[in-house]
C-alpha cells in the first residue's frame, strides 16, 4: 500500500514537536541533521507514514534502526516487509509490500533540458522536445526511473545508466493538489509479483 | 571558491549561508533531492564554463567535494 501526505502547511510546528519527541533516537538525529525546519518536518513524516503503515497493515509497533546498502538504499534487519520512502518539498510518500517496491515523488517544475539530458536517451529527449508538455511528461519520467533505481537499490548512481521503464512495471500519479508527480516501480515486467497495483491512501494529520 | 560554492547552494536550497560549511552533506544536512543534485551541477556548469561527468556527480557528497572538483576543474 502506498500511503501520501501532500498537506505540508497543515502538519503544524505543534504536531512536529510531539512526533519528533516520539521518534527513536537516530531517527531524531537524522531529523535534526538538516538545517531547514521543513525538511526536518519531510524527515520526520515519513519516518511516521512508515510506522503507521507497519502498525496498520503488519501489526509492527517497534523495529530497529535502519541500515543502508552502499547506494542508500534503506532497509530494517529481520523484518520481511520491503519499504521506500521519498518526499519533495510538497509531499511526502511511503509504500509498503511484501515484495521489493520503490517509490518516488518530486514537485512539477519547469522542464529544464541541462537536467533531462543527464537521464534521458536521444530517443527519450526527442519525444520530450516534441511534446505539448515537458514540465509533466519530464517529472513523470524522471519519477519513473527514480523509483526504478530505487527498486533495484542503485539510487542515484543508476539514473545516470539511463536506464529503460519499459522494462519494469511503473504506476504513476499525478497529484493536482500539491502539483506533484508520484511513481511507484514494482518490479521488472517478468517478475509475476508486479500485478498486483497498490492502493493509495492519502493521509491527513489526524491520522497519524 | 568556497564562499562562491556556498552562495549558490545558499541561494538553490533557500539555507542562510552561515549555516553551510565544507564538511556540510549535501543530503543529509542540506536536503538535497536527487533532482536537487542535478539541477545544481548544471548552474556550476554555467557559472564556471566547466563540463561536469555523470561520474563525478556521484561522487560529490559534501559541499568540499564540489569545492575541489570545480577547483581542479578551473585549473585545467
Amino acid at each position: 500500500m502506498v500511503y501520501i501526505f501532500d498537506r505540508l502547511d497543515q502538519y503544524t510546528d505543534e504536531a512536529y514537536e510531539n512526533h519528533l519527541s516520539s521518534l527513536p533516537t537516530w531517527r531524531k538525529e537524522k531529523a535534526l541533521q538538516y538545517k531547514k525546519l521543513d525538511d526536518r518536518k519531510r524527515s520526520v513524516l515519513a519516518f511516521v507514514l512508515l510506522q503507521h503503515a507497519l502498525r496498520e497493515e503488519y501489526g509492527i509497533i517497534e523495529f530497529p534502526e535502519f541500515v543502508y546498502n552502499e547506494f542508500g538504499k534503506p532497509s530494517v534487519p529481520n523484518l520481511s516487509v520491503h519499504f521506500s520512502l521519498s518526499h519533495c518539498k510538497d509531499a511526502v510518500v511511503c509504500a509498503v509490500s511484501n515484495h521489493n517496491i520503490g517509490i518516488d515523488v518530486e514537485n512539477i517544475v519547469p522542464y529544464d533540458h541541462d537536467v533531462a539530458r543527464r537521464i534521458c536517451s536521444t530517443a527519450e529527449l526527442e519525444i520530450l522536445e516534441r511534446g505539448k508538455d515537458r514540465d509533466i511528461d519530464f517529472i513523470k519520467l524522471w519519477t519513473m526511473k527514480e523509483a526504478i533505481s530505487k527498486h533495484d537499490g542503485r539510487g542515484i548512481s543508476m539514473l545516470y545508466d539511463q536506464i529503460s521503464d519499459k522494462d519494469y512495471v511503473v504506476c504513476t500519479r499525478e497529484m493536482p493538489q500539491s502539483n506533484c508527480m508520484l511513481s511507484i516501480c514494482l518490479g521488472q515486467k517478468c517478475n509475476e509479483n508486479t500485478n498486483i497495483i497498490p492502493t493509495i491512501l492519502d493521509i491527513n494529520a489526524d491520522d497519524l | 571558491m568556497l564562499e562562491k560554492i556556498i552562495s549558490i547552494i545558499s541561494e538553490y536550497q533557500d539555507i542562510p549561508a552561515d549555516t553551510i560549511h565544507a564538511d556540510s552533506h549535501l543530503v543529509n544536512d542540506l536536503g538535497f533531492t536527487s533532482y536537487d543534485m542535478v539541477s545544481l551541477v548544471g548552474k556550476f556548469e554555467d557559472e564556471f564554463d566547466i563540463e561536469v561527468p555523470d561520474r563525478k556527480i556521484k561522487l560529490m557528497k559534501t559541499v568540499d567535494d564540489i569545492v575541489k572538483f570545480i577547483e581542479a576543474a578551473t585549473e585545467e
